[in-house]
């Protein structure tokens, strides 16, 4: 039994390497993971890295006007996990720390409350032979802010 | 002098010889991990407090707890910052964990066995990855890396026809916002011959290499493969790190290269420890663009 156990133990190494990337395999098929990122081993195989995709975070207000966020400093590590995997926790912790800086904007200088946030990613490809980048659309999801809280 | 200088040699050749290659292995990557710092404010200096102590304290680089209490660090350094880690932040926490285990269990076969499979995967998983990418196998990847990426500006000048204001006229098209505009139908100039050639001979070279590698560590190290397994890895390290600029996952290869290599051939380790010296040249040297000026 203990020598089983050891012997289990000995390959967690290649077994957690192998479950890593497999993982990784997954989410780029289904959530749009980079290829160079997640442990996958799929570095300096694909253009599609986090460099290459682009994050826009736009805001409405209770007046249907749309304002783009600039996501600098205080969001580039979410901006940058949300480029490398845009799935809905990444893209919820984007929106969630927007709209509380937001809220707090709103509230000091007396504007327009906002009424939802929508996020965007994109993806560049490049067409064989010409080079031509085209920006793809690869995920898109709103949030709708309840004031009542 | 020339006597002086080969007895001198000969004592170093003797002192690698009597390593073993459990303790080189360990020593090597507690050093690669003092030479490049990872992981954020709080997890970095951990790591280098516990590397200092693994190099200076007589046999800590064979404590269980010193292995075991990398392997949670540098674990945790890429769950925090999931998923932005590069590959070798997940491969190094794999081959901490080899160390931790083989320790626990005072097997140093567990270690070479790891060592092989972990290089086996990795170089089997890159060059699956490139096999499935269908901008790789066009050439397109290699094309764009070498515009887009700053690292290679110097090597493609010096080995194509390309020039500086080439590339920093295909920036400006390649990196454009063309969301709602979209993109002109080529690059304002024409590619050169030279600089396609290039792209295709390093899309061929690496695919290559890299399924060659992982056969020949996934083959039985008797067979005819298997045997080139070392040569193989020593012939990547030389190539690709003289171009790639990431020489801690050089150094990690080079780590786990000697953990599996032959007791019997002592010299395959000093030909990795001579990789392990150059790797330092190719990433402090900037041969390239030295070359560039003096012509």
């Amino acid at each position: 039994m203990k020598s089983s156990l050891n012997h289990l133990i000995s390959w967690l190494p290649c077994i957690i390497f192998l479950m890593v990337a497999s993982n990784h395999f997954i989410l780029t098929k289904t959530q749009n993971l980079s290829p160079w990122l997640g442990g996958g081993f799929g570095m300096f195989a694909s253009t599609d890295d986090g460099s290459a995709r682009f994050v826009k975070a736009t805001s409405i207000d209770v007046k249907g006007i749309e304002t783009v966020i600039p996501l600098k400093k205080r969001y580039k590590h979410l901006k940058h996990k949300v480029r490398a995997l845009p799935n809905s926790n990444h893209l919820n912790a984007l929106a969630q720390s927007i709209i509380t800086h937001l809220q707090k904007e709103t509230d000091k200088k007396a504007l327009p409350q906002i009424s939802s946030l929508r996020i965007d990613v994109w993806k560049t490809q490049y067409a064989a032979g010409s080079l031509r980048p085209k920006q793809i659309h690869i995920a898109q999801e709103s949030f709708t802010i309840d004031h009542k809280q | 002098m020339i006597n002086s200088l080969r007895h001198n040699f000969n004592q170093f050749k003797q002192a690698v010889f009597s390593y073993d290659t459990w303790e080189l292995a360990a020593k090597l990557t507690l050093l690669l991990l003092l030479l490049s710092p990872v992981g954020n404010w709080y997890i970095r200096p951990l790591i280098l407090s516990l590397c200092i102590s693994g190099l200076l304290i007589s046999d800590m680089y064979r404590s269980r707890y010193l292995w075991g209490a990398l392997t949670l660090l540098t674990a945790l350094r890429f769950y925090l910052a999931w998923p932005l880690s590069d590959n070798h932040a997940y491969l190094l926490s794999y081959w901490c964990l080899a160390f931790t285990i083989s320790a626990w269990l005072k097997d140093d076969t567990l270690l070479i066995k790891n060592a092989k499979y972990l290089l086996a995967f990795t170089f089997a998983f890159a060059s699956w990855q490139k096999w499935s990418s269908v901008e790789y196998l066009n050439g397109v990847f290699f094309l764009i890396t070498f515009i887009l990426d700053e690292r290679f500006e110097d090597f493609v000048v010096l080995f194509s026809s390309i020039t500086y204001e080439q590339i920093d006229t295909a920036r400006d098209y390649l990196e454009g916002d063309y969301r709602i505009t979209p993109a002109a139908d080529k690059l304002p100039f024409t590619i050169p011959d030279s600089f396609w050639w290039l792209a295709i001979a390093s899309t061929i070279w690496n695919l290559f290499e890299q399924l060659l590698i992982a056969i020949a560590f996934l083959a039985p190290k008797k067979s005819r493969l298997g045997q080139f397994r070392d040569p193989a890895l020593l012939v990547f390290c030389f190539s690709i790190y003289a171009v790639v600029p990431v020489v801690s996952f050089g150094w990690m290869l080079i780590a786990m290269g000697i953990a599996q290599s032959d007791k019997e051939t002592p010299s395959i380790r000093l030909w990795y420890l001579f990789a392990f010296v150059t790797l330092i040249f190719y990433y402090e040297v900037p041969w390239a663009d030295l070359i560039l000026e003096s012509t």
